[in-house]
């Protein structure tokens, strides 16, 4: 039984060698046939509703799958599964700031979007930050930062050390484990960063759960 | 340990006003499920002054989508999904009678006035422990809406469904009092 029923929107990281050949059918078509077994036969909820706006109807098997897709050298597929849950994902945002904002302005944005998610992502959260590249780059950056082992930390130390002081600062808001009050609001702040255009310093902060659920295999 | 108030529904008038925020339950009896889509159908229903699929007298709706049941259960992961997205909804339900609802995170001030004016409850179940409350649920049936799939109002009786009260009809509202407690700098 899974440990929470909202078994998510089914996201992958798919990294594809580029002397990988796939025969025998569409390597897309495999990787929904793969959401529809998996969400079958693990009885998983189906959360995957067609239209966003109008009918919103289920699609009943949780296709469609998000496909973030990157070729690399080599002849093998490296697989990250990321389930993701509605509540918390809808506590996320992306904000267009500007250089001049710096380092005050990013730890301002990531700890207020935090205090004003209050319960309502259950915490204690993950909080996946992006820093750079555009608009839509830096919302999959944030989600990446979410596949991070929770101990660990970006390569670059002055980055490292404004993860501890962005998590220092969100436990300071006494959210606590679901917005009830506590001294645990945020298990780990994990920053992923790219190289921006001179005008720009895209942010964007992905929340999740405490129900922090990834897979990996590599065919 | 905190004394655990057990209680049952239908809620009734005495029960509702003797809790307290911060208050542990445990709740028995037959409850209802009703999430997003389900919402937007009873506020519909009553649009048309249709009756809504169940008796909302009294009664408590929880906030969930659970996952399908595995053979021999009476139903999958059952946690609560984060309310506030039904505050549009909700005052509506409870100028009918409506008397608890389950489900976590904070809600809207018309939710909390209307609580009041009401008297009615509003329960947390802990976010992320499904599989848990799952054990709770001793059986489930679909009354409504069965094309929602998820989302398809039940009927689930539940025995002893652990929560705790978040907002109370008096108007204290864990979601404030709790952080205020541990808020540093």
């Amino acid at each position: 039984m899974p440990i929470c029923q909202d078994t998510g929107f089914a996201v992958f990281f798919i990294e594809m060698g580029e002397d990988v050949r796939i025969t025998g059918g569409g390597f897309e078509e495999a990787i929904y046939e793969g959401v529809r077994q998996g969400y079958r036969e693990g009885y998983l909820r189906k959360s995957i509703v067609d239209d966003p706006l109008f009918e919103r109807k289920n699609t009943k098997d949780n296709t469609p799958p998000i496909i973030h897709l990157r070729l690399v050298p080599g002849d093998r597929i490296k697989i990250v599964f990321a389930p993701k849950g509605g509540g918390s994902e809808n506590m996320s945002e992306v904000k267009m700031m500007v250089p001049a904002d710096g380092e005050e302005g990013v730890k301002r944005f990531v700890v207020d979007r935090v205090r004003r998610s209050g319960g309502n992502p259950c915490p204690p959260v993950i909080v996946g930050v992006g820093i750079g590249g555009t608009f839509e780059h830096v919302a999959y950056l944030a989600k990446k930062a979410l596949l991070r082992p929770v101990d660990s930390h970006h390569p670059d130390p002055r980055f490292a050390k404004l993860e501890d002081e962005i998590l220092e600062e969100i436990n300071k808001l006494g959210i606590g484990p679901m917005g009830l009050g506590g001294r645990t609001t945020a298990l780990a702040v994990h920053i992923e960063t790219h190289p921006c255009h001179i005008a720009s310093m895209p942010v964007a902060v992905n929340m999740q759960c405490h129900a922090a659920r990834h897979k990996e295999a590599i065919i | 340990m905190e004394e655990v108030k057990r209680i049952k529904t239908p809620l009734t008038e005495e029960v509702v006003m003797s809790l307290r925020a911060g208050d542990n339950v445990l709740l028995s009896g037959v409850i209802y499920t009703g999430r997003d889509a389900a919402h937007k159908r009873f506020i519909q229903a009553l649009e048309k002054g249709e009756a809504l699929p169940f008796d909302i007298n009294g009664a408590v709706i929880y906030y969930v989508g659970p996952a399908p049941a595995k053979p021999g259960q009476p139903i999958g992961s059952a946690g609560p999904t984060t309310s506030y997205r039904m505050d549009a909804y909700t005052p509506a339900l409870l100028d009918i009678g409506l008397k608890g609802m389950i489900g976590k995170g904070p809600r809207g001030e018309k939710v909390i006035e209307s609580m009041k004016k009401n008297h009615a409850i509003y329960f947390a179940a802990i976010g992320g422990a499904a599989a848990l409350i799952a054990k709770s649920v001793k059986e489930a049936e679909v009354v409504a809406y069965e094309d929602l799939g998820p989302e398809a109002v039940r009927k689930l009786v539940v025995e002893d469904l652990p929560l705790i009260v978040a907002i109370d009809a008096h108007g204290n509202n864990l979601y404030e009092s709790g952080p205020e407690k541990y808020r540093r700098g």
